[in-house]
């Protein structure tokens, strides 16, 4: 095995760890983003909850917590205190489990709130049944009781609502008096638990392979990353079409950059100190200041509307043009890409700004090098001694850092998009988060990051094989 | 180069940003509606402090301008110019760089937002300079065979790890009850010394290894380096449930320390080939005093470097931030939401050259001093 292929063995193999690493994180930062995914996926569906009785949509609900697998655990293991039960995830609705969760932060029995809570739920299906005002107006109250987080709080409200329910003598169904009675009961119970030392002891739990995370990643790895909760198209669709615009005008700024980078850097510095170095280097430094989203406002204000007079404008308006839902992406594309002239000039430019001084410093430590000094003394041409000795010296320490702002541009650049109303990745990454449609934004995220690393292992990759200091090194 | 205009624009780069600190530290004195000073029937008291109104006042100071950043005057909404005929009640100042779509005065916004970007410059890089000296001067002073220790430590440290991981985690689930607290604590602790004691029996876990620390802390750099950290900004500050710039500086903290850490480590690793690092230790002095006393202030100079430009691009983050209005509250004003008002009407050209041109003026200035003090310790 040669030096290389063990130096990209020993790189792809780091990889597996981090992937796994990273879809982990991904995976727990998408359990903790805001908003309710249940509710939102029934109104993208159109299910029509509003004339449902309450029992009903909590069943509709459940249907498709379940049909989402939210009641699932969420990883192979868990680890909780002993008092906690391990079953707590499969509780439907979330509304109910935090105030479960919170009475089982005050009490530490869970036999006891799983009790009440079935008392509850025995009522419910009771009053629906019956159809009794009375028994309906006193449901109401307990439902109350049972969205109260704070126990002591619920306890209050349950004696006030039993002395009521005692002195006013209701009148209700007969067969419901006693699940009344009951609950009372049950609820206003004073035991005295004995809390044992161990209940707060740490304890593992294994939920196998029907979990949340497993399902997720199972899909993700298929690029099925559920439907988007805005509209209910597949993410995986909403991404790829996005994708396609970032790419058409991201590749064109890419290259820009690079091209103006390496030939501004390269010129700079072989001017050292020069008028034209100060030129390009100052107005480099100038353009470096200058906030992309502010650089893109001035330029739509100024370069695509008649406002401050006809002759500045020069480019086609924002947006992407009349692109119809039924043309196929090459005919928007084409439709479109008049359009996407303008931001990837002014993203090459501003990424071109900051690369400008890396090159140029590069350059300048390199055309110190004793190598020069000896294609010089050898009588080369000075055009040859740039293009075929300093500049692959120059690109070579920063192939990393050159190639490392590829992925990130991908990712499209937020605010050139959202100003110039370009339908590409950090708009749809923009209009995702504002929406709270995770599906769609953890899915980008998690695409990124993959992307992110397969550059950097092509970066490597490259870097090896164009260093001869590493494919030269025999073992 | 030692020229005259570099000079120049070191010294009025010093100008901006002592300019920009004096609007930020005294923000509220400058742009209020309310007076500073002010003597009336309740006798003399400082209204922009203690909220207290000034009616009918003997005498009172008022401030440079007269309106709130939040204040709505509904006589100037919809964006009146600077340059036009405003509609002023007779002794009303006038808005002098103009007011936004609902009437707020955008001078008052100005001054208001050079405060929210100082904060957000100084707060995020302070957190990561905490995290970034930590990472880069542990990592590069322990090499990767200085430190070594026993397995025994290396148990008891994990299990103590996971076991206050856990008591965090679950903290609420253990605070209604403060002796149940105690008491858990006091059995994790007698459980780790009864583990350590019976650790320091075995014979496998007293052998000593060499922990690579550099090795993992330049790995954990350079991950963190590679990702997209406006991307992450973007998403991990719209998780939060409650929008507040606070999180936003620091979020931007948490991402932005591994240049320093970076700049801190590669000077660590010069320094600690120095005679006087090797004195120091010769001398029997402890590896944090070294770190701390000795170490770190010939560290700080290429840092500053690295904080100079972290500062100017958290500013340029959280700008952007708010220009998107992702995870900042939405009556949050900032140059980036003051520049987002000019999207709704592009005639307003004021909303976009004023905020604009700040947001330049502070990165610009910020950066000609970083860039200064990379020049000059190339010299040395």
């Amino acid at each position: 095995m040669s030096i290389m292929t063990s130096f990209v063995l020993k790189k792809a193999l780091l990889i597996i760890p981090s992937l796994v690493a990273l879809s982990v994180i991904v995976f727990f930062l998408s359990k903790i983003a805001p908003g309710d995914q249940v509710q939102m996926f029934m109104a993208v569906r159109g299910s029509q909850t509003d004339r449902l009785s309450y029992h009903q949509q909590q069943k509709v609900y459940s249907e498709v917590y379940e049909e989402l697998g939210l009641n699932k655990a969420l990883f192979y293991i868990s680890i909780k205190p002993a008092y906690f039960p391990d079953t707590l995830y499969k509780v439907i609705p979330a509304s109910k489990k935090n105030v479960m969760k919170a009475w089982l932060r005050h009490d530490q029995d869970w036999e006891w709130i799983q009790l009440v809570f079935e008392n509850h739920e025995a009522l419910i299906g009771a009053a629906d049944f019956f159809n009794d005002p009375e028994l309906a107006f006193i449901l109401t109250q307990i439902k109350t009781i049972h969205a109260t987080a704070d126990l002591q709080k619920a306890r209050q409200l349950a004696i006030d609502l039993k002395n009521s329910t005692e002195n006013n003598a209701v009148n209700v169904p007969h067969k419901t008096r006693e699940l009344l009675s009951n609950y009372f009961i049950n609820f206003l119970h004073d035991q005295k638990k004995t809390q044992r030392i161990t209940s707060v002891f740490p304890t593992l739990h294994w939920h196998g392979l029907n979990n949340q995370y497993h399902q997720w990643l199972s899909k993700a790895i298929r690029l099925d990353f559920g439907i988007s909760l805005t509209d209910g198209q597949p993410v995986s669709k909403k991404i790829s079409m996005a994708f396609i615009w970032t790419l058409s005008y991201v590749i064109f700024a890419y290259l820009l950059s690079l091209f103006l980078a390496i030939s501004l850097g390269l010129y700079t510095a072989y001017h050292q100190n020069k008028w034209q170095d100060k030129l390009i280097s100052t107005s480099g430094f100038v353009l470096y200041a200058v906030p992309l989203f502010w650089l893109g406002t001035l330029a739509i204000v100024f370069l695509t509307t008649d406002i401050y007079g006809k002759w500045l404008h020069i480019f086609p308006d924002i947006g992407v043009g009349s692109a119809y839902e039924s043309m196929i992406w090459i005919e928007k594309l084409g439709e479109g890409l008049p359009h996407l002239i303008l931001p990837a000039l002014l993203l090459g430019m501003h990424g071109a700004a900051s690369a400008i001084r890396l090159v140029r410093n590069t350059a300048i430590v390199e055309l110190k090098a004793d190598y020069i000094v000896t294609a010089r003394a050898k009588g080369i041409s000075e055009s040859r001694m740039v293009f075929r000795h300093l500049l692959p010296n120059t690109l070579l320490p920063i192939t990393t850092a050159l190639i490392g702002g590829f992925p990130g541009a991908l990712a499209g650049s937020v605010v050139i998009e959202v100003i110039f109303n370009i339908p590409g990745m950090g708009r749809l990454l923009f209009d995702s988060i504002r929406q709270m449609d995770w599906p769609v934004v953890f899915a980008m995220v998690m695409l990124l990051g993959v992307f992110t690393f397969i550059i950097y292992l092509l970066g490597d990759i490259l870097y090896a094989r164009i260093n001869p200091k590493i494919k030269y090194q025999s073992a | 180069m030692k020229t005259r205009l570099s000079k120049i624009s070191v010294n009025v780069s010093i100008m901006i940003l002592i300019f920009f600190a004096i609007l930020a530290i005294f923000a509220p004195f400058l742009a209020n509606d309310k007076a500073i000073l002010c003597k009336d029937v309740d006798g003399l008291h400082f209204p922009v402090v203690s909220g207290q109104k000034c009616e009918q006042p003997e005498f009172s100071l008022q401030p440079f301008l007269k309106y709130h950043y939040s204040g709505i005057d509904p006589q100037n909404a919809a964006f009146i110019s600077p340059l036009t005929d405003q509609h002023l009640q007779p002794g009303q100042q006038r808005h002098y760089l103009g007011t936004d779509r609902i009437g707020r005065d955008v001078a008052a916004g100005m001054i208001h937002a050079s405060r929210v970007a100082i904060l957000t410059g100084t707060g995020s890089m302070v957190i990561a300079l905490l995290i970034g000296l930590l990472i880069g001067l542990t990592g590069a002073y322990f090499g990767n065979d200085q430190l070594s220790i026993t397995r025994r430590s290396a148990m008891i440290g994990l299990l103590s790890i996971f076991l206050g991981t856990f008591l965090v985690y679950y903290r609420k689930y253990f605070s209604g009850n403060f002796s149940q607290v105690l008491f858990t604590l006091l059995i994790f602790m007698m459980g780790l010394v009864l583990a350590d004691g019976v650790l320091k029996r075995l014979k496998p876990f007293r052998k000593r290894f060499k922990l690579p620390l550099d090795m993992m802390f330049s790995s954990f750099i350079e991950i963190f380096q590679s990702l997209p950290a406006s991307f992450l900004v973007l998403v991990l500050v719209s998780l939060f449930t409650k929008a507040s710039l606070y999180n936003v500086i620091l979020i931007i903290g948490l991402l932005r320390w591994p240049s320093i850490a970076r700049f801190a480590r590669a000077e660590m690793l010069k320094i600690k080939e120095q005679r006087y690092i090797e004195a120091a230790r010769a001398i029997g002095m402890s590896d944090l005093r070294i770190i701390v006393r000795h170490a770190l202030p010939a560290v700080m100079t290429p840092v500053i470097v690295a904080v100079a430009f972290g500062f100017s691009s958290s500013i340029l983050l959280e700008s952007a931030l708010s220009f998107l209005g992702i995870g900042l509250p939405a009556d949050h004003v900032s140059f980036g939401s003051l520049l987002s008002e000019a999207r709704k009407n592009y005639e307003a050209w004021w909303l976009v050259v004023f905020p604009g041109f700040a947001i330049f003026c502070l990165v610009f200035a910020m950066n000609t001093l970083g860039d200064h003090v990379s020049r000059l310790m190339e010299r040395k």
